[in-house]
This record gives structure tokens, C-alpha cells and sequence, in this order.
């Protein structure tokens, strides 16, 4: 399968435009997309999901042009917004059952595709608990356990990992990883340590533009030359932080910060260069300073 | 689409708000039937039963004045002897008037002229009507008065009510709560699940007016046995100048299909506020409004603000929560001039299904390109 995403705009009613002229290709892999709020990450998301109808550009499926609201391409796709809507008073299995059914598995299928999907997130001894009794993360389990349902060739994931912990959202970037093997997946995240060693390739979104878009070892190689960390005093730090696009702090044996620092020029006298982390590309990229210092 | 229909009836069933209805309807139903003065009631009216003549009726007359006379002698009988007969006399004098509106208007009807085809076909179709009704015996009639005098009121209007609240609320949560992010970009998410949201709703209001119609004739039967359904509706309180010439039985069973086409039709009305409107709240009000304000108008606003005209009170009647009260939509002959003579009900129903094929119409379409923001 393949998505071609061409010219894509969306302008809400009261003229802000969420999204401005994007191009993407997607084919199988997983891509993740990297955004502040506001971004346009859940809108490019909700147009390909069908929820939201594009101001201008089209979609095509394997080179031919295709509503979202087609039928074909429906059963096609899997969608997880960004929270976790649920009927408090359905069992897992039983809402589960009801988004099999509404998204067209045959009756016969049922069965076995929900506890598929449950075995999936690891909930399959809470099948028949009642979702109010759920926690934050389970929600997100079930949540990500209905994607699975109809089998899709492209899955939308918006936040996937929000509300999981660590545990979790290592089980779930194995099982992204497994399944994104004959799919597509696009999902949205701000933790980018969940899912760089698994993206096909990277997507940065800022203010409604796609403005990076490139295999994650692409993305780390532009920016190589552009790392440094030196350990300073807290006065140092301080006028650093001023000057520099400042990434991680941590405290050194020695009670000094050992700075990471994201810039062209050597920052500091002692500072010596690095290597690039996904975290830095998406400092050096969308914390607002763009290529300053 | 049966799994689909299974899991929205689902929904509807096991909410907390249909189960407190039905307690509600059963705490209700009870003391309507379970009064302790039929019996008494049922031997005074009973010394009637017979022809129901000019004689017999004159014979009532002066037995009623004897008793209500301040110098009747009770024997040692307490005032509540008095006041069965009398209650039964009042039963009794429905049979009388509506014999005596039934012989006005075949006379009214057979000396005026007619204007128009229109009026002549008109006044042969109530001619027709009038003639059909067989008033010339006295039968106990009151179980069957009581139990169709349950379900053709506002009782049962106002008891319905909160269903269908509750389907704008559930619909509307549904929504509210993001629950259709899952739904509409499935394949069957959007004009099936709408279809099943539908005939589910229409079988949730059906199986209530169904427990409701059966509720009320089961305890009507436990509490005075064999019931006889045969006399006139005619003989009912506020009805005695209807045309229609079913018995009480027949009239019973025609509300209940007219009653649940229209609650399937306030449903659908509701199902659509719901899918308008930004919050839950919203379509409560909303909901509430379209429902109350046709049924409750003369309860909660001064009648000063309403003309008190036949135009008025029968055109209030096309609303659907007003249509409810059969009791009120067959009271009276009625017809609407479509070249033949529409009888007042068939009019109330075409309009409404015309109205509700458009709001159908409109929600299929906005369904089909429904996005969430």
C-alpha cells in the first residue's frame, strides 16, 4: 500500500490554518510525526482518518485519488485520537466487539480478532471488567487493542503513549514495530525516544508546515556538527543559557552540569562535540530558536 | 446490521435512567388500578345494565335527584353509598349524552345544505361515522374506561418523556464524549450505524409502549378479572362526542399503533437534536422543549398568551408529543380539505411523516460528511 498526500491544506472556519500545503508519502513503515501543540499533527491525522475534510489537496491510494470517506479506503485504516473515548458501562470485550462490528469484521471473525487484539495489549484477564474500572493506561491499551481489530493497512495513531508507563510503552513500540512490518503506521508523539529506533522516517511539523521530513539517521546527520557538551558552573550554565540552545542538563560526580548544547559555533572554550540524539533534533528543530546561536 | 441494532439497544437498556422508568411505571400503575371503589361502583351500575332507552335514562335521572335530595333518607348507610351511585350515575350519563350529541349532529348533518363537493363528501363520511356507533345498550364498561383512560392521557405522555430524554442524552454523550472518533472512520461507522441508532430507538420506544400498553391490561386483568372491551368509546369520560365508531377495545389497540408511530417519530426527532447539538445539556433542553411545550403549554404558561380557538387546539395536535394524548386527537371529527375529506389523525401522521423523512433526509446527508473538529 501506498499514501500519497498532495498539496493538503485545512483553514477552520475562523481562518486559522491548521495545516498548510503538505506533501507526504507514506508506504509501508512506521513515521512519526514530531510537533509542539498546534502543530497540525492531530489535523494532518483526523484528514487522513476521514474525521476532518481538507480545505485543498487530495489523497491517493496506490496512485489513485480516494475519498476518506470511502468505503474502500475505510476498511483500510485503523484511528486512535488523542484520548481515549470509551462506554464506561461496556465490558473490554463487549466494546470491543462493537468496534469490530462497526468496522465491518464478519460476525464470524469477531471473536477471535477481539481477544487477538487484547492478547496484543496484554489485557486479555480483564476481557470482561467493566471499562470504568480502568486505569489511565489500560484505557490506552484498549484504546490501541481496537486498532488492531479490522486489521488495517494504515494505522493513525495520535499520542499512542500517553498515559502508559515505561513498561507499556516499550510493549508497544515491539508491538508497532512487528506490525508496521507489511503496514503503515503514523503516529504522533512528543516523546521521541518511544519510537526513533523503530520510525522509517521522521516528519517535523511546525505551525502547520511540514518543514523536515527524512529517515531519522538523515535528520541526526544534518545535524552532527551542531552538538557540543561541556561541564560548567551553575554561573556558566547561567550565561549559556542565555547565548545557546541549551538540551539536557545533568549533575556531574564532580558537582558541575554537564550541558548538552545545540549550536554552529563551539559554545564554550572546553566544549566538545557529540552525537546527535533524536531529543536534539527535535530541540534544534521546533523549540522555537530554529537554527539561532 | 443486527449486531450493530443488538449493541445500541444495548446501550439504551442498561442505562440507570430506563431502569428507574420502570420502577417509576410499575409505582405508578398501581394505585391508577388497584382503587378499592370498583366493586362498589360496579353493583350500583350494574342494577342499569340493559337497553339503553329514553325510559331507562329518565329512571336514572330521578333516582340520581332522589338520592342528591337533602332529605334523603340513608337507612343507616354511610355517604359512601351515595357516592358510588353517584359515580356510577356519571358513567352512566356519558352513555346518555353521547346518544344525545350523536342524534344532534345526524340531524345537523342531514338538514344543512351542502356548499361544495368537498363539504358533501365530507358530510357523507360523518354521516357514515355517526351511524356506525352502537349506543343502545348500558354494559359495565369502567376496567376498560380505566385502563384506556391510562394510556391516552398525559400520564403516560409525561411517564415516556424521560425515555426519550434519554436517548437524546445517550446520543448526544456518545458524541460529546469522542466515542464517534472511533466510529466514523470505520466502514460501517457513519449511514449504518445511523440506520442502526434508528431502528434501535424505535424498537426501545416500541418495547416500552408495548410494556406499558401490556403493563396496564395485565393489571386491569388481575384486579377485575374478565374485562369487557365491547361498549362504544363514546361511552368514555371526554369522548362522547367523538365520531370514530370503534368499541373501547378497538380504540385501545388503535392508540397504541397511533402512540408508538408517533413516539417512533419523536424519537427520530430527538435522535436528530442530538446529533446537532455541542453538549448533552443541550440536547436535554432542547429535547425538552420540542417534547413539553406542545404537551405542558397550558400548565406552565398563562392560557392568556394562547388563543383558546378550535385552529389553535388542533393544530398544537401535529406536534408529536401532543399527538400522544389520543385521547385529544380522536376526540373530535376533524378533516383537512385535500380535495377528500383527511380525517384529523391520517393528517396529524402524513404531516409528521413528511416532516421526519426531511430530518431524515438531513441526517443521512450530514452523516455521510460528518467531521469531528
Amino acid at each position: 500500500m501506498k499514501i500519497e498526500i498532495q498539496n493538503t491544506s485545512k483553514t477552520y472556519l475562523n481562518g486559522k490554518k491548521a495545516l498548510m500545503d503538505a506533501n507526504i508519502t507514506l508506504e509501508p513503515g512506521v513515521y512519526a510525526l514530531f510537533g509542539e501543540n498546534g502543530a497540525g499533527k492531530s489535523t494532518l491525522m483526523k484528514i487522513l482518518a476521514g474525521l476532518l475534510k481538507p480545505s485543498t489537496g487530495k489523497i491517493l491510494v496506490d496512485g489513485q485519488e480516494m475519498s476518506p470517506l470511502a468505503d474502500a479506503y475505510r476498511e483500510k485504516i485503523g484511528y486512535l485520537p488523542q484520548d481515549t473515548p470509551i462506554y464506561s458501562n461496556f465490558t473490554a470485550a463487549k466494546f470491543l466487539s462493537y468496534l469490530a462490528t462497526v468496522k465491518g469484521v464478519p460476525k464470524q471473525d469477531v471473536q477471535t480478532s477481539v481477544m487477538s487484539a487484547l492478547e496484543a495489549v496484554n489485557m486479555t484477564e480483564h476481557a470482561n471488567k467493566k471499562l470504568k474500572s480502568f486505569s489511565g493506561g489500560m484505557k490506552r491499551r484498549i484504546g490501541i487493542a481496537q486498532l488492531l481489530l479490522n486489521d488495517p493497512e494504515l494505522l493513525i495513531i495520535d499520542e499512542p503513549t500517553a498515559g502508559l508507563d515505561p513498561k507499556e510503552r516499550i510493549h508497544f513500540r515491539n508491538l508497532i514495530a512487528s506490525i508496521a512490518r507489511k503496514r503503515i503506521v503514523l503516529l504522533s508523539t512528543h516523546i521521541v525516544s518511544d519510537v526513533g529506533s523503530i520510525a522509517r522516517e521522521i516528519i517535523l511539523m511546525k505551525q502547520g508546515r511540514i518543514i523536515k521530513q527524512a529517515n531519522p539517521y538523515e535528520l541526526l546527520d544534518e545535524i552532527a556538527t551542531e552538538i557540543w557538551t561541556v561541564d560548567v558552573t551553575d554561573q556558566e550554565l547561567l550565561e549559556l543559557q542565555d547565548t545557546y540552545q541549551i538540551g539536557s542538563i545533568q549533575q556531574t560526580r564532580q558537582g558541575k552540569n554537564r550541558v548538552r548544547i545545540i549550536s554552529s559555533q563551539m559554545p564554550h572554550p572546553k566544549a566538545a562535540q557529540d552525537e546527535p540524539q533524536l531529543e536534539d533534533l527535535y530541540l534544534y528543530h521546533l523549540d522555537g530558536r530554529g537554527k539561532s546561536a | 446490521m443486527s449486531r450493530l441494532i443488538r449493541f445500541e439497544l444495548y446501550k439504551l437498556c442498561t442505562s440507570i435512567p430506563a431502569m428507574l422508568f420502570i420502577a417509576a411505571l410499575l409505582l405508578y400503575l398501581m394505585p391508577s388500578v388497584f382503587s378499592e371503589e370498583e366493586a362498589n361502583v360496579r353493583a350500583k351500575y350494574a342494577a342499569w345494565e340493559g337497553p339503553a332507552t329514553a325510559e331507562t335514562f329518565k329512571k336514572i335521572h330521578d333516582r340520581a335527584n332522589k338520592i342528591n335530595d337533602e332529605n334523603y333518607d340513608l337507612s343507616g348507610q354511610p355517604d359512601s353509598v351515595v357516592s358510588f351511585e353517584n359515580k356510577a350515575f356519571a358513567h352512566l350519563f356519558n352513555i346518555e349524552e353521547a346518544q344525545i350529541l350523536k342524534a344532534q349532529g345526524l340531524e345537523t348533518l342531514t338538514n344543512g345544505l351542502a356548499k361544495s363537493g368537498f363539504e358533501e363528501r365530507d358530510r357523507a363520511l360523518h354521516t357514515s361515522l355517526l351511524e356506525q356507533i352502537n349506543l343502545d345498550t348500558i354494559q359495565y364498561h369502567i376496567p376498560a374506561e380505566k385502563a384506556v383512560t391510562f394510556t391516552t392521557q398525559a400520564g403516560v405522555a409525561v411517564l415516556l418523556f424521560p425515555l426519550l430524554l434519554l436517548i437524546a442524552f445517550i446520543y448526544s454523550k456518545e458524541r460529546v464524549s469522542g466515542v464517534d472518533q472511533y466510529q466514523l472512520p470505520a466502514v460501517n461507522g457513519r449511514t449504518k450505524l445511523l440506520t442502526a441508532k434508528l431502528l434501535a430507538g424505535s424498537i426501545f420506544l416500541t418495547g416500552i409502549s408495548l410494556v406499558v400498553h401490556l403493563g396496564i391490561l395485565c393489571l386491569a386483568w388481575y384486579r377485575f378479572g374478565t374485562i369487557d372491551w365491547s361498549a362504544p368509546m363514546q361511552v368514555m369520560e371526554g369522548l362522547t362526542n367523538s365520531p370514530y365508531p370503534f368499541s373501547i377495545g378497538q380504540y385501545w389497540l388503535v392508540s397504541f399503533g397511533y402512540q408508538t408511530f408517533v413516539l417512533i417519530v419523536l424519537g427520530i426527532w430527538v435522535l436528530a437534536i442530538s446529533f446537532f447539538v455541542k453538549t448533552a445539556i443541550h440536547a436535554i433542553l432542547w429535547s425538552s422543549i420540542l417534547m413539553g411545550v406542545p404537551l405542558l403549554y397550558q400548565f406552565v404558561i398563562s392560557g392568556t398568551f394562547f388563543p383558546e380557538t378550535k385552529v389553535f387546539e388542533q393544530g398544537i395536535l401535529f406536534f408529536p408529543s401532543r399527538a400522544l394524548l389520543t385521547g385529544e386527537v380522536f376526540k373530535t371529527y376533524q378533516t383537512i380539505n385535500l380535495g377528500i375529506p383527511l380525517l384529523l389523525p391520517a393528517a396529524i401522521l402524513l404531516v409528521q411523516v413528511i416532516v421526519t423523512l426531511i430530518v431524515l433526509k438531513v441526517l443521512y446527508q450530514t452523516s455521510r460528511k460528518r467531521q469531528v473538529v
